[in-house]
């Protein structure tokens, strides 16, 4: 049993699509866009770039769609788009929440 | 999901004063009405976005996203090559990714604020 694991494990690491490969790697990088999202959660408001943030989601909505599209089918990416697409709108609604607030704040100032 | 998409294709389609090519464009299954056709321009977006961000303070560059966007556009430039049918839209596209990223990497590197959150 062991010996089978083990052989069905180098064939895969020696396969057309291994991680010798950039057909492995690629895809795997991919999912650190997701886990920076995951990194910055408490990132300062005012180092978040509105403008990236919201091309950021716009692409993962669009690549979880094409994930479903393309054949053969790729739930996996449509999982890490998925994530994506969620963390790094979170990051987008601090940063339009803190826009708002400053703005609030400014209009509250009291004028002399 | 709701068939809104080729409904409107059809719709849109019907006008008579599309030339032949436009319409031949528009009915093919990489054309405007499918995903096929959006989510190169979605990638190219974020390569807009980071020349956009260049103006920017480096205070506002995110450091580990631009890494992950250089990363992802060297490791996709080159497996765009390495699949067949090769486009080569998105080559220039990830290639453009990497480059734009490498840059920002750049501005934070010469202000001394790499590593700075």
């Amino acid at each position: 049993m062991a010996s089978k694991v083990s052989g069905m494990f180098w064939t895969w690491v020696h396969s057309s699509t291994g991680p010798k490969t950039t057909h492995f790697w690629a895809p795997v990088c991919n999912w650190f866009f997701p886990i920076q999202a995951l990194y910055d959660w408490n990132r300062d408001p005012a180092k978040i770039s509105k403008e990236m943030q919201c091309v950021l989601v716009c692409y993962s909505s669009l690549f979880m769609r094409w994930a479903l599209r393309i054949s053969p089918q790729s739930y996996i990416l449509f999982c890490m788009h998925l994530f994506n697409a969620t963390l790094q709108g979170r990051l987008l609604i601090r940063r339009l929440t803190w826009e708002s607030s400053q703005q609030k704040a400014i209009e509250d100032k009291p004028t002399n | 999901m709701f068939g809104i998409v080729p409904k409107l294709q059809q719709y849109i389609c019907a006008w008579n004063f599309w030339p032949a090519f436009m319409k031949k464009f528009m009915m093919s299954e990489k054309g405007p009405f499918t995903i096929f056709f959006w989510t190169p321009l979605a990638k190219w977006g974020i390569s807009i976005a980071n020349i956009g961000d260049m103006r920017k303070p480096v205070e506002q560059v995110n450091t580990l996203q631009q890494c992950v966007i250089t990363l992802t556009g060297l490791l996709f430039t080159r497996w765009c090559f390495i699949i067949r049918p090769r486009v080569y839209n998105l080559v220039l596209c990830n290639f453009c990714m990497a480059q734009t990223g490498i840059y920002q990497l750049y501005r934070k590197h010469s202000q001394g604020k790499l590593f700075t959150r």
